[in-house]
């Protein structure tokens, strides 16, 4: 996740700060095996290899 | 480390809001994933989201957000990916061994070239005309290495024909690491991605993972970790199960790999699941989930030091996704040492994912499409999951996870709440190892 992060002034203070945020492209990860934090995306994480 | 949160709909979007049950602090986070929006709030605004009401000052941010919402992943992949089991056995006796590797079991080698074969026929028919295979079914792959070579070898030599119309292949493993020079380079040569298991420093590895016969490992896996990270070939993660013993020193861990490997890779910590070996083996327990989150997350912190990248599955916030396992829902194509084909790289006897056969001599494949269908059921979202934070990041965790009734979710949620305050709290926030960037 990217982000850029700023601290909001206005709104009578009700909101402190704020992140945009940008997540990986969904034609990419589809290409890969795992949904999850893979170390890589080629094969499974893992998740029970242990 | 209970974490509530409520959850809102706003135009078909998910918003959430945490609350802050000891009231610590002023502030609460709110979290519209989809629309790629958190804000930090004043706890009166939260309590007005908490009643369900959406405040005009949240409708203006959301709409602004609005044209550049993001879908969660929720196809399946369009992918070929080819497991294979080589061997039940191993040259370590781990306490914690999900697959008992301790069997002197080897595959067919016409198994193996028959399964080789049908993955080529169908992975020239994907949309990238790629092919992944890794060998994490069973034992340690490298275990018997004339078939392994033969396996890596004739995976080369039909990527170099581009037989079938495969453009490129991608060879992966999870491997221990317990071997000399030889192997060591033939596989930073052949392979483009590698996970080695290292539990953490000499006494946690020695203890977690001793030869069969009861000797140290950690000398040769370290050097072998040194070799492939020096060779600059293939990219290396390394894993690390946590125990209740090993689980506070996962920082200390982290700075001893800065010490002895330097940085540029990543460190998976997974905690040990009682399953397979562990299940007899009382001597080496879990970690408590409370233990691995607070562990984890100081161990990530210094990752961020050392340009250490320090992951766990499931609490993932750089993707928006629907279903958590992209090996039950392609389905893998995992063929095991006997020739049954299942969709879970733990399954290694077919029992729970099975779908189907191959078969040595004709390679003739029946598969079960019914059975293939209900594997892809289970990746679906379970109900409780639509009033978690995490929904979106961990899809309802590993299936696998579930049908053993082993949950995590209290970890998920904590580490996706603590990334998003992190990013928050930060005035030019932003991790350091590339998940989370800093903006302007």
């Amino acid at each position: 996740m990217e982000s850029c992060n700023q601290v909001i002034e206005n709104d009578e203070g009700a909101i402190l700060s704020e992140a945009l945020l940008t997540f990986e492209d969904s034609s990419e990860v589809n290409e890969g095996m795992c949904s999850c934090v893979c170390i890589n995306d080629e094969q499974c994480c893992g998740c029970l290899l242990q | 480390m209970e974490i509530g949160s409520n959850n809102l709909k706003w135009n078909g979007h998910d918003l959430y809001v945490v609350e802050d049950r000891e009231g610590k602090t002023e502030a609460s986070v709110f979290y519209a994933p989809t629309l790629k929006l958190a804000l930090l709030i004043k706890n009166e605004l939260a309590a007005k989201l908490w009643s369900g009401e959406v405040p005009e000052i949240i409708q203006k941010k959301l709409e602004r957000q609005l044209p550049i919402a993001q879908n969660p992943i929720i196809d399946r992949p369009k992918a070929f990916h080819l497991a294979l089991g080589l061997t039940k056995n191993c040259t370590l006796g781990c306490l914690y061994c999900h697959a008992e590797a301790d069997k002197n079991i080897l595959t067919d080698r016409r198994l193996i070239s028959r399964a080789i074969d049908y993955a080529f026929s169908h992975a020239g028919d994907t949309p990238k005309k790629t092919l992944t295979v890794s060998f994490a079914v069973g034992g340690e792959p490298t275990m018997n290495w004339e078939l392994f070579r033969y396996a890596v070898d004739r995976i080369r030599e039909l990527e170099r024909e581009g037989a079938n119309g495969v453009a490129k292949v991608f060879l992966s493993m999870t491997t221990n690491g317990y071997y000399g020079d030889t192997k060591r380079h033939y596989v930073a040569d052949n392979f483009d991605t590698l996970t080695l298991s290292l539990d953490g420093f000499a006494a946690i590895q020695n203890l977690h993972r001793p030869t069969r016969m009861g000797h140290e490992s950690y000398s040769l896996v370290a050097e072998t970790c040194k070799y492939l990270l020096k060779s600059g070939l293939v990219r290396i993660g390394l894993r690390g199960t946590v125990s209740k013993e090993s689980v506070r020193f996962l920082a200390e861990i982290i700075d001893h790999y800065y010490e002895e490997f330097g940085g540029g890779y990543a460190v998976a910590f997974e905690p040990l699941i009682q399953t397979g070996r562990a299940l007899d083996n009382r001597s080496l327990l879990p970690p408590t989930n409370e233990q691995f989150a607070e562990n984890y997350w100081k161990a990530k912190k210094r990752g961020e030091q050392f340009g250490i990248r320090v992951v766990t599955s499931a609490a993932n916030i750089n993707r928006l996704v629907g279903r958590y396992c992209g090996a039950m829902s392609i389905p893998s194509f995992t063929v095991c040492s006997d020739g049954q084909i299942t969709a879970c790289h733990r399954d290694q006897d077919a029992t729970d994912y099975g779908y189907g056969s191959i078969d040595a001599v004709s390679g003739n494949v029946s598969l079960d499409t019914s059975r293939i269908e209900n594997n892809v059921g289970q990746t679906e979202m379970p109900s409780y999951c639509d009033s978690c934070i995490a929904k979106w990041h961990c899809a309802g965790d590993c299936p696998d996870l579930r049908r053993v009734g082993y949950s995590r979710c209290d970890v998920n949620r904590f580490l996706v709440l603590r990334q998003l305050e992190d990013l928050l709290t930060q005035e030019k926030g932003g991790d350091k190892d590339g998940e989370l960037q800093p903006g302007h």
